[in-house]
């Protein structure tokens, strides 16, 4: 312990240089947005001097290259946000608290929905989606992830596992029912696993590209299909991509950072509530 | 036996929504796939019954075996910097307050989307106006040579999950009681017998984990190829999620690109169970 503390002082630095190391490139995405095409032409990468707004004012100018997809990508994600979520706290506390035959293998079933790639559902989802004829619209974007999360129905369920069981014992004395536990008791105190549970889902569906483009492509465009395109489109025009992708991963940013403290909780550092 | 059965009622009313979504969207599709995979089918024909066909054609196509090639070499590449240099950080972040800082940091590349990953690494390998020809002062193309791209790809999917792994590494590391390690150094153990006699046999579950994440991730790899190389040069970075998808939706091949989806998956579960076995083991041997 005492040479831990002797060492304390590179420790911190070195920890926090490799941090500095990993956001790098995303700082690059900012300065290099921020470049006027023609000082990025001459010089390369570099502060801008003077900084400039005319990329993102040309990505503003057109609504429907990047606003309009991001704007249907933040209503996909909060209707897949908030079913999923509903739907993996109720699962979670079953699998911890009511007890009945059969429990274990909807458990493994439920398990192995998280070992299977997406890739390999796809292409029946796919063609079912197309024979009713709901593919392309907004229910066939985020009707696949919204009702089941194996992931997160896994992370709740090891939280409320981790609840002192004299908790729900005095909650079950006082007459309460399975609706007022989890809204009194299990929603309140587990906020840190709720809330990496919600940041997953949103963040998986904010950058989901794949299953998008295949089902509903520029018929109704997402963030990052409209990304791709932009690619594409603007070749070689880096200052442009860059601000377009510096828009792009500024939401998930920005609620990580938000949320960073209770995240760090639920990853078993920092201390827990 | 009331009580047993309104229990099973309620458990299953609670458990309904999870329940629909995965008998829909995965217990129907994977039956669904065992059928399709036995007919032959397209666009443009009805399907019909076929046998085994497909699975033959599969696995006599040289492109399956370049697929499955490409996607072990970026996703071991990749795995293997995440596992190693995520444990060294790991133990960093776990060893100071200010880790939690920088485990903040470092989780930030996490919560990108692959497919803007792959915009930046493209823009950083760029040949002529990219970051490392601007830093070298002269033009490079890596994403061309059939030998370095793949490598690229690798490091980019690297750079993504190993603040993650080092963060995951963190909490577990943080959690080994703190008398275990005492008790090594009183025994005279140095650091690298501590880390080999200590902490990575109480890591086992969390190297397990972080292996099957890397083995999932890696079947499922594609969003980040799509704008950073395509999958070229000449299919050296086309993963077997690409070659699915160019079946399907470039081809129409519906039958072929089943069989290949079963194969896929059922390889990911032999391959998580084989993880899982040695995890097993390796736990028992101590």
């Amino acid at each position: 312990m005492r040479a831990d503390r002797r060492r304390a002082a590179p420790v911190a630095i070195v920890a926090l240089l490799a941090g500095a190391a990993a956001v790098l490139p995303l700082a690059l995405l900012v300065v290099t947005g921020g470049t006027s095409p023609e000082q990025f032409a001459a010089r390369g990468i570099g502060l801008p001097d003077p900084w400039t707004a005319a990329n993102l004012a040309a990505l503003l100018r057109q609504p429907d290259v990047l606003l309009q997809p991001m704007l249907t990508t933040a209503a996909a994600t909060a209707v897949v946000t908030a079913v999923q979520l509903l739907s993996s706290v109720l699962a979670a506390y079953v699998f911890v608290r009511i007890r009945f035959p059969g429990r274990g293998l909807l458990l493994a079933i439920t398990v192995a929905g998280y070992l299977v790639p997406p890739v390999v559902t796809l292409l029946p989802v796919f063609l079912a989606f197309s024979a009713v004829g709901i593919a392309g619209g907004f229910l066939s974007l985020v009707l696949p992830s919204a009702l089941a999360s194996p992931f997160a129905v896994l992370l709740l369920r090891q939280w409320i596992a981790g609840m002192p069981s004299e908790l729900f014992d005095a909650a079950e004395l006082d007459g309460a029912g399975h609706l007022t536990v989890l809204r009194r008791l299990v929603v309140p105190l587990s906020a840190p696993a709720i809330t990496a549970a919600a940041l997953a889902a949103a963040v998986s569906t904010w950058n989901s590209y794949l299953w998008p483009r295949l089902i509903a492509g520029v018929r109704l465009p997402q963030l990052q299909v409209a990304m791709a395109g932009l690619q594409t489109e603007h070749q070689d025009n880096w200052t442009l991509v860059m601000a377009a992708a510096a828009i792009a991963v500024a939401p998930p940013i920005a609620a990580t950072l938000l949320l960073s403290r209770r995240l760090i909780a639920t990853f078993g550092l920092g201390r827990r509530p | 036996m009331r009580a047993a059965r309104r229990r099973t009622a309620t458990g299953l009313a609670l458990l309904s929504p999870t329940l629909l979504g995965v008998a829909a969207f995965f217990v129907v599709p994977a039956v669904a796939l065992i059928w399709m995979s036995t007919q032959r089918w397209d666009l443009l024909s009805a399907p019909r019954f076929d046998g085994l066909a497909s699975f033959a054609a599969v696995l006599a196509d040289p492109a399956t075996g370049r697929a499955l090639l490409v996607t072990v070499e970026i996703g071991g590449i990749a795995l293997a910097v995440e596992l190693v240099l995520g444990f060294a950080l790991g133990r960093l972040l776990a060893a100071h307050p200010a880790g939690r800082v920088a485990a903040v940091l470092l989780l930030l590349p996490w919560m990108i989307a692959p497919l803007v990953v792959g915009v930046i690494a493209r823009w950083i390998a760029a040949p002529s106006s990219g970051v490392v020809a601007h830093l070298l002062g002269h033009r490079i193309d890596v994403l061309a040579d059939p030998l370095w791209a793949p490598v690229v790809v690798a490091a980019a999917m690297a750079w993504q999950s190993t603040g993650f792994a080092a963060v995951i590494y963190a909490g577990s590391i943080a959690r080994i009681p703190l008398e275990l390690r005492d008790a090594a150094a009183l025994d005279g153990a140095g650091r690298w017998r501590t880390i080999r006699s200590v902490e990575l046999p109480l890591l086992v579950p969390t190297v397990l984990f972080l292996a099957i994440a890397g083995v999932v991730r890696a079947v499922g790899l594609y969003d980040l190829v799509v704008p950073l190389t395509g999958g070229g040069p000449a299919g050296a970075t086309r993963p077997l999620t690409a070659l699915i998808v160019s079946w399907a939706w470039g081809a129409g091949d519906f039958g072929r690109a089943a069989a290949l989806s079963l194969l896929v998956g059922g390889v990911v579960l032999v391959v998580v169970a084989a993880l899982w076995l040695l995890a097993r083991r390796v736990d028992h041997a101590r």
